[in-house]
């Protein structure tokens, strides 16, 4: 079967913002992506990575410098966003505030010219899908936050878009309305069977609300992949180091047997690891590690040697910080509190530390 | 501690009693005594005949009493003198909407700094005395004036174009005075619009114009019910613009009471003619407080 058509490709865009006589600044630098039909897909990175510059894009309120973005596979460029197949959940909903929440739903419908009882049936299965049946005529002033936020997506989904694109939309909520709404859109999504393109820059929302997500940081994406290998197999330092807690150590490669080598740290320790990628220098290297794939024991024995700095209870865990004595490197180990299994360790203990060969990750910078 | 807490009566009622006191002493006062004045018959050599009591002042709106016979005769003068007012003020007040609204929303567009700028540009004319203003606009269109003198020159107009002492003058004077009273609410309003609404409206379907009518005249329109009342209620009652720009040859009701009061002497009826202007601008009033006090605000 031949691969699908994506529901948005975007081929090497580039956006430059002018600003006067002085160099514009560069939003996005040659940046190309797909995004498949049906999938839920979460562009996640810092404040000023590029992120919302990306769906903006898509949107048509933003023309690129360079590139194309195809829909559908038909090109987009030039179109204005009335003319688009695509509709925008805004950071602020911004949801009109001289019309009821059933006139802000219908509104898509009135400008596409729906017939009033077909339009106003549409309104009846949105407030349904959203769960706001009973507040068709209350005005958004006088709805809260997450009554607001299922407004704007009813809004958005009621001229039934191709894609949705979601512009940090549960970033006005608390903790626990926003925990309800990330279960509430994955909810929406699969009902919905609309593509959903997410721009975050909460990790854990990306991490559990994603098919597939991109991280990107300063106008690039660094890496494309479904949750799992974005988390268990970052490629790049930043990928590592903004998704998640990460122990960073560098090293220069020493001996390798196929799929396995050995990585020398300055202080005279080895750590061992998968063999480092192709085209690596023999140049020094990054190795990569989570909290939770490190073993501390108080034994005299195998691993790097090190003192317990700093010990953190969770709850449901523990975390060690142990300063490494060869190189003074901060290194984290996060313990699970299972009953009987926590090793007694104090504060200014001499430990070893030990990393699962598998745990490590050999990057690039 | 309750009255710390919660402002009695007194305590709130002492904060507005500098204003109930001026609006009391020099506007609720001489509106009574003109009030009795216009049910005063006229007095000889222009005085008012106190303690007397007619309603001829009234009946002269309408009606002349027949120089022999001493009957009512229909008299449609001063009804259409009313009525030209009213029309004018309208005019300018349409005038002046579809001037204002645009140059509003441009400066509510622009960045911060810009928009300072144009608030402070648009005020401008306040710096210069109505008169003064005003005869610049005779200079410029009065027969042998600048637009004339132009016309004539580039051969688009054969003979004097007479503009000035017309209703069209009238308009374009009153138009200019009046303009920054409907700018300046509407920005007001506009400049509190998240153009994002505007981006929403767009992402839904609407294209500029269904942007414009759907998402930022509704958003605007206190800031156009209140300038259009600041236009229309002064342009009712305008007396400087008519007397110049219209040459006293166009009588709007400002320069009809002034008329009474001044040279025909005759302050029951300018009294009178006073108090018909002001149920105009009371029903105006009325109007607009029907259309804005059940509507839910808009603004946040």
């Amino acid at each position: 079967m031949a691969p699908a058509t994506p529901a948005i490709d975007v081929v090497s865009i580039t956006k430059v913002y002018e600003s006067g006589q002085e160099a514009g600044v560069t939003a996005l630098k040659g940046v190309s992506l797909q995004i498949r039909d049906n999938e839920f897909f979460t562009l996640l990175g810092p404040s000023g990575c590029g992120k919302t510059t990306l769906l903006r894009l898509i949107a048509g309120f933003e023309e690129p410098t360079e590139g194309h973005i195809l829909l559908y596979g038909d090109p987009i460029e030039g179109l204005p966003p009335h003319r688009r197949p695509v509709n925008t959940v805004f950071q602020s909903y911004a949801l009109f505030p001289h019309m009821t929440v059933a006139q802000n739903i219908a509104f898509g419908l009135q400008m596409k010219g729906v017939a009033r009882d077909e339009a106003s049936r549409r309104v009846g299965e949105m407030l349904d899908l959203v769960r706001l049946k009973g507040m068709e005529n209350r005005k958004p002033g006088q709805l809260s936050g997450g009554q607001q936020q299922r407004v704007a997506l009813a809004r958005a989904l009621a001229s039934g878009p191709r894609v949705l694109l979601l512009d940090e939309p549960l970033s006005a909520l608390d903790l626990k309305l926003r925990k309800e709404m990330q279960i509430e859109l994955k909810r929406l999504q699969t009902e919905t069977g609309i593509t959903f393109i997410f721009v975050t820059h909460d990790q854990e929302e990306a991490l559990t609300m994603s098919d597939r997500l991109a991280v990107m940081s300063q106008g690039e994406i660094l890496q494309v992949g479904d949750p799992r290998s974005i988390y268990e197999r970052p490629v790049r330092r930043f990928v590592a180091d903004f998704i998640g807690e990460t122990n960073f150590l560098t090293a220069s490669v020493g001996s390798r047997d196929g799929s396995a080598a050995r990585y020398d740290l300055p202080g005279g320790e080895t750590l061992i690891g998968p063999p480092p990628p192709d085209g690596a220098g023999s140049g020094p290297v990054t190795l990569a590690f989570r909290p939770e794939h490190v073993s501390v024991s108080a034994a005299t024995g195998a691993g790097l040697s090190g003192r317990i700095q700093n010990i953190v209870y969770f709850g449901t865990d523990t975390s060690y910080h142990v300063q490494l004595d060869s190189t003074g490197t901060r290194i984290t180990a996060r313990l699970q509190n299972r009953i009987g299994t926590l090793p007694a360790l104090e504060i200014g203990m001499p430990v070893r530390v030990q990393v699962a060969p598998e745990a490590v990750q050999v990057l690039e910078d | 501690m309750a009255g710390l807490m919660k402002p009695s009566v007194l305590r709130t009622g002492g904060m507005i009693l500098p204003a109930v006191l001026f609006i009391g002493v020099f506007f609720l006062i001489p509106l009574a005594l003109m009030g009795y004045v216009s049910v005063q018959e006229r007095g000889e050599f222009g005085s008012v005949a106190w303690g007397t009591f007619t309603l001829e002042a009234y009946e002269r709106f309408f009606f002349e009493r027949d120089f022999l016979d001493d009957s009512l005769v229909l008299n449609a003068d001063y009804a259409q003198i009313f009525v030209r007012t009213f029309l004018l003020s309208i005019g300018t007040t349409v005038l002046c909407l579809v001037i204002a609204f645009p140059t509003a929303l441009y400066m509510a567009m622009q960045p911060p700094a810009t928009r300072n700028w144009l608030i402070f540009l648009v005020t401008i004319p306040f710096w210069t005395n109505l008169l003064v203003r005003n005869y610049a606009w005779i200079l410029l269109l009065r027969n042998g004036g600048l637009i004339d003198g132009w016309f004539g020159a580039l051969g688009l107009s054969s003979g004097p174009l007479n503009l000035l002492y017309t209703d069209f003058s009238l308009a374009v004077g009153l138009t200019y005075s009046f303009l920054p009273f409907m700018v300046l609410p509407i920005y007001a309003s506009l400049e509190k619009l998240d153009f994002r609404l505007v981006e929403a409206a767009y992402d839904l379907g609407a294209d500029k114009w269904r942007a414009l009518r759907h998402v930022i005249v509704p958003f605007a329109m206190p800031g156009i019910a209140a300038g259009c009342v600041l236009v229309f209620i002064p342009c009712l009652g305008s007396y400087v613009t008519p007397e110049l720009l219209g040459g006293g040859k166009r009588l709007m009701i400002g320069s009809l009471i002034q008329n009474q009061f001044g040279s025909s002497r005759n302050w029951p009826f300018g009294s009178a003619l006073s108090f018909a202007l002001l149920a105009l601008v009371l029903v105006t009033m009325m109007l607009y407080l029907l259309r804005y006090r059940s509507a839910p605000q808009v603004a946040k």
